[in-house]
């Protein structure tokens, strides 16, 4: 895509302040090596595999106050342009209260054919040091205050794309480390407050594809090793206190090796795997159900997830030393001609 | 332009059916817990269909990218029993798809009865894409679901024969005896509610 627009703003946290101070900036011109740091910052956030959202809707009459700013940046007039851009500034102003550094909020636009590409972007302010070494002078070092980081981990960003018809931009791709944070004010602040979107996979979905990519991968694997990491892994995801989790952040968190491998290869694509959603423990429960353990007796016991630990108990460290000890008060009984 | 994008859709058809089974599958896994679904069932419109649909003159605007801005290429259909499970199964699948547009579909005035059913558009979510569904460079974002009862779907599946023809180019007295059909549904319908209720609170 061809970048041909710019616009950038100063904005500070305006939720819960009392004196309230407008964004300030503006349409910005486009020189060659803004140009290319923008591109660079582009191919740095690779948003193809990054978490998709999806505006949330006025489904009543099909629209979204943030997708039509976004639309009418990527399409409209150059007035309109310079309108929207402020008016997403002073959104995204708002949108931030005093846990949120202020920062240099950009946004741009590239064209190909009818289709244009907006990207958002917060850089937070920072310092640094610029240092100087003359030829007759001493060494100096120069601190720089106000500046934005191109390389912090608080940066957000996001890319809409698309032409201007009713089922276009209606998803992007966002670049936010924050988002899986277990405070979901914190977390909420780009992505629901400003952008006015909601990851892309609803709680029940992730959480039902989450169980069953566990199912999936115990079937899968072949060292025993690896089916007690991914029994860990099931304890601690129900444990944690993120509420937001997604498939390839409980990998990274707690498989390794086969279990890990095994575990991504039943996720679609990469896009699928970052995406967020709202971890829902009583429906990952449901969607689980049960753990099956074979004992050397021909004893089969079956036993919902979330009583192992509880009332079902494994000792012994070794694969062949485990024993399995259950007890409760039999509330039913039943023959049966099989196991299952 | 009719033959190239006739050839194109043929093309991307078996990729649409791909989607089409994924959908299902999740809506059934969604649903799964749940009484008085009758059926769930998604089909890929026909190609003549589709064709049909892109090329009307009557479209205004017309379609420029019919096959990314037709939205029911893909679609899917939930028959329930009763009218108050038609919220229940919507709620559900507000937890499962991204919903981006919501209509009642039914008769303008009150006086009139004719075709009733709830007609909702969908985000299709990166989930249940494949790699060859993200190479098509050219494909829908969204995808239809209709929820209905089994009366509603009694009047509108037959009805919908008759589609080919605009309902001002029938008959005064075909019309008037497909809306008492609807009328017809539309009440037992509203017996059949009460009914459950009754019987539910015994």
């Amino acid at each position: 895509m061809d970048l041909f627009c710019v616009h950038a703003f100063a904005v500070s946290p305006q939720r819960l302040r009392e004196e309230i101070s407008d964004p300030h900036g503006g349409r910005v011109s486009l020189s060659l090596e803004l140009k290319t740091a923008i591109e660079e910052n582009f191919e740095r956030a690779n948003f193809i595999d990054k978490m998709v959202v999806d505006f949330d809707f006025d489904t009543s009459i099909r629209t979204n106050e943030m997708r039509e700013l976004i639309l009418s940046y990527g399409f409209a007039s150059d007035e309109d342009r310079d309108r929207a851009a402020a008016d997403m500034a002073q959104r995204l102003a708002n949108s931030m209260d005093r846990r949120s550094s202020s920062g240099l909020f950009v946004v741009a636009a590239g064209r190909e054919s009818d289709a244009r590409q907006v990207t958002l972007w917060i850089f937070p302010r920072d310092s640094a040091f610029q240092f100087r070494e003359g030829e007759e002078t001493a060494p100096t070092i120069e601190v720089l205050r106000d500046i934005f980081s191109q390389t912090s981990r608080l940066r957000k960003a996001a890319l809409f794309e698309g032409r201007h018809t009713l089922s276009d931009f209606i998803s992007g791709h966002v670049l936010d480390f924050q988002a899986d944070k277990p405070s979901l004010t914190v977390a909420d602040f780009w992505i629901k407050d400003f952008l006015q979107c909601c990851s892309s996979i609803g709680g029940d979905t992730g959480t039902r594809h989450l169980a069953k990519n566990f199912r999936a991968a115990f079937g899968m694997v072949d060292s025993p090793i690896a089916r007690e990491q991914l029994f860990a892994a099931v304890v601690g995801v129900r444990a944690s206190p993120r509420q937001r989790v997604s498939m390839r952040g409980v990998a990274d968190q707690y498989l390794s090796g086969e279990a890990h491998r095994v575990f991504l290869e039943n996720v679609s694509n990469d896009a699928a795997a970052n995406s967020l959603f709202i971890f829902q423990r009583e429906k990952f429960d449901a969607s689980l159900k049960f753990r099956i353990f074979e004992l050397n007796t021909g004893v089969i016991v079956t036993s919902p997830f979330g009583q192992v630990g509880e009332t079902v108990t494994i000792t012994g460290e070794q694969q062949s030393e485990r024993e399995l000890n259950c007890s409760g008060r039999i509330v039913g009984e039943k023959l049966r001609t099989r196991y299952a | 332009m009719p033959d190239q994008l006739r050839e194109k859709y043929e093309t991307q058809r078996p990729i649409y059916e791909k989607m089409a089974s994924n959908l299902s599958a999740e809506v059934e896994d969604a649903l799964s817990n749940l009484p008085h679904i009758d059926r769930i069932c998604f089909r890929v419109k026909e190609l003549d269909s589709f064709i049909s649909k892109a090329t009307n003159p009557l479209n205004n605007p017309p379609y420029e990218n019919p096959l990314a801005d037709i939205e029911d290429q893909v679609a899917g259909r939930i028959i329930v029993f009763f009218k108050s499970d038609i919220n229940r199964v919507a709620d559900k699948i507000e937890g499962t798809f991204r919903t981006v547009e919501h209509t009642l579909r039914c008769p303008a005035r009150d006086t009139e009865f004719g075709y009733e059913s709830e007609h909702r558009i969908y985000v299709i979510p990166p989930h249940l894409k494949s790699d060859c569904w993200n190479e098509l460079d050219s494909k829908p974002n969204t995808f239809e679901l209709q929820i209905r009862t089994i009366l509603m779907h009694a009047y509108a599946e037959p009805q919908h024969d008759f589609a080919y023809k605009r309902s001002d180019e029938l008959p005064f007295e075909t019309r008037r005896e497909l809306a008492w059909i609807a009328a017809m549904t539309w009440g037992a319908d509203k017996a059949y509610q009460r009914v459950y209720e009754r019987v539910e609170s015994d």
